[in-house]
């Protein structure tokens, strides 16, 4: 299903000619492949990986850990790629690719 | 060859690894610091702390590169615990190298920070300063994308900050697609078992399926951040001002090379697995050959220069997919000098249309030095490599010297001319340190590397390209209008067209690729 989506984002960012929907679809695959790692560490029946009576099998926390950094560069991103976005339409006042000849 | 040369300065291990961890964190403090002074200090005194952390940071740098030779001749890591995913910073002499890559567009800077007025210019100045930094003494390959990203959310800013929000944008869309790819080769690392730690070793001992798809992914995200062919960022390295285009054109785009270098070509000699050299040989020539058509008919000065920059990936992939390592970082090192002086006479040069005003004959012979050095033209120090780089094979040897004539050729065909300068008598002063400390480096690069022998066959052909390059260069250029800006009209187009690239890349390397995942 992720590889599906991944997919499915790609075509959008190759093809949409608008920068916003460029970026969510952007933003569409990184999440599809934090979803893919976070699923590497999935164990069935898991618990929270809390050290806690009673608790025997937990998911592993390794990618929950390294996908969290992943997560805040990705905010980043979308965070900076949106708001460079509006700086363009205020300057060119559009946000069409076919319309931005020097890009 | 190279590493014999690199000086010896008695520091103890504890007192080295500790400054080596201390790089990234460095400039990191100094951004907590001038953030704090921004809002709490009546008066502004960003400029001042920026100085002196910059200072600081190339103080910190220079010595460890001088104790190199103690310290940096031999593989070491330094892992923060004992957990299989701890930290781990390296020390080795490809970082030794990087180091020194860095250092040296630091180093030719000092006399234009000045330029950068903006206090939160800085700060961010400070961020990619930090991602540089880490990316160099990185162990981890979780880490190296963590500071990878640092260095590069910083890049889009500073490409930014002169209003060139469009090339900003297509630059941030490249570098996403290709950190996904970065990150999915973590993820199949990790699901085979593999600690992070970067050398070829946790290739082997994972499923030999996991490590196939793990270098797949990872030869395609160091190939766009590296802007192979047909990746198209030089334009958004030209885009910044001239003193951020040089580190992006320095320092940022070849450490795609590294990655590529560590992740790929070093797992892959050890796995047995000759496809991806052939595969990074085969990018490497077309990296070669179109920039080097794409520069000849580039009418934009800074654009020609960041055009010669991916001419410059091509031979460095080229000579690391032969296993010439020590020579392609030569030639990284080499090129980095060049390449900072040639964006930062940027500052010194007016174009309208193909006049380019220079505001000092000094000027131009720090241009045509620079020129020269790029070209790759024995005596000129990266001639050293090409005798490296299959030196039995015409073909190979002639698609460098067809590099060197449209490099050339490339520059011949603007109309210098001297103009009135209109600068300060400080802003003067500080060109001139600029062309002093060039000139120091040079002079330090050729001390230790030595002048290439060029009392052969090979060098009076080399010579014969370069009077054909001036004097024909640009007729040939004037002969063919419908040439000019090759890249923006005839090869990329609209931003869709250069995203499809990206895709069209990866289904190439799948299948040239492909025949080998058939004996895992």
């Amino acid at each position: 299903m992720s590889i599906l989506i991944i997919l499915i984002g790609l075509y959008g960012v190759i093809n949409s000619p608008n920068l916003i929907k460029k970026v969510m679809c952007l933003s569409l695959v990184e999440s599809m492949v934090i979803m893919q790692f976070l699923g590497v560490g999935f164990r069935r029946d898991g618990g929270a990986p809390i050290l806690n009576q009673g608790i025997e099998t937990f998911v592993d926390p390794i990618p929950q850990a390294l996908m969290l950094t992943a997560i805040v560069i990705g905010v980043c991103f979308n965070a900076l790629a949106v708001a460079l976005i509006v700086k363009l339409y205020r300057q060119r006042g559009t946000v069409d690719v076919r319309e931005l000849h020097d890009l | 060859m190279i590493f014999e040369v690199l000086p010896s300065l008695p520091l103890s291990w504890e007192i080295f690894s500790n400054l080596w961890m201390l790089l990234p964190l460095l400039p990191l403090a100094g951004v907590l610091l001038m953030l704090i002074a921004q809002h709490s200090l009546p008066r502004d005194i960003s400029g001042i702390l920026f100085h002196l952390i910059v200072c600081a940071q190339l103080v910190l740098g220079l010595l460890l590169l001088a104790a190199a030779g103690t310290h940096g001749a031999a593989p070491r890591e330094m892992a923060v615990s004992l957990w299989d995913y701890a930290i781990v910073f390296r020390v080795e002499p490809i970082k030794i190298m990087h180091l020194s890559i860095l250092m040296i567009p630091l180093l030719l800077a000092l006399p234009k920070y000045a330029n950068i007025n903006n206090p939160y210019l800085r700060i961010i100045f400070l961020f990619f300063l930090s991602g540089c930094s880490g990316v160099v003494v990185t162990g981890d390959i979780f880490n190296l994308f963590v500071f990878y990203e640092l260095m590069i959310m910083a890049a889009y800013v500073l490409v930014a900050a002169k209003q060139n929000f469009a090339e900003s944008i297509k630059y941030m869309m490249f570098g996403s697609i290709s950190s996904i790819a970065f990150l999915g080769g973590i993820i199949v690392l990790y699901a085979g078992g593999a600690p992070f730690n970067m050398h070829a070793d946790i290739f082997a001992a994972i499923p030999a399926a996991n490590a196939w798809w793990a270098m797949v992914l990872f030869t395609f995200a160091f190939g766009v951040k590296s802007a192979f062919f047909p990746i198209a960022l030089a334009p958004c390295h030209a885009a910044a001002g001239s003193l951020f285009s040089a580190f992006l054109a320095s320092f940022t785009i070849f450490t795609g090379m590294i990655g590529l270098h560590f992740l790929v070509l070093q797992p892959a000699a050890l796995l047995d697995m000759p496809a991806f050299h052939t595969l990074i040989r085969t990018l490497s020539i077309l990296t070669i050959v179109m920039p080097s058509l794409i520069l000849f008919w580039e009418p934009e000065y800074n654009r020609a220069v960041a055009q010669s920059t991916i001419i410059a990936i091509g031979i460095t992939g080229l000579l690391l997919s032969y296993g010439q390592q020590q020579y392609a970082f030569l030639y990284v090192l080499v090129h980095a000098t060049y390449k900072s002086l040639l964006f930062m006479l940027g500052d010194e040069l007016k174009q309208s249309a193909r006049f380019l005003k220079v505001n000092s004959i000094l000027a131009i012979i720090m241009l045509a030095m620079g020129i020269f050095l790029a070209s790759g033209i024995t005596p000129a120090l990266t001639a050293h490599v090409k005798g490296e780089i299959e030196p039995a094979s015409w073909w190979m040897q002639t698609i460098l010297l067809f590099s060197g004539f449209c490099i050339v050729g490339g520059f011949v065909k603007f109309r210098y001319s001297l103009e009135t300068p209109s600068t300060t008598h400080g802003q003067r002063w500080r060109t001139y340190s600029l062309y002093i400390i060039y000139i120091g480096l040079v002079f330090l690069l050729y001390h230790q590397f030595g002048i290439p022998s060029f009392m052969n066959i090979k060098t009076a052909v080399e010579l014969g390209v370069l009077a054909v390059a001036l004097l024909l260069g640009k007729r040939i250029y004037r002969s063919f209008p419908q040439l000019v800006s090759l890249d923006r009209h005839w090869i990329y187009g609209v931003l869709n067209r250069q995203l499809l690239y990206i895709i069209i890349l990866f289904v190439f390397i799948l299948l040239w690729l492909y025949p080998t995942s058939q004996h895992l």
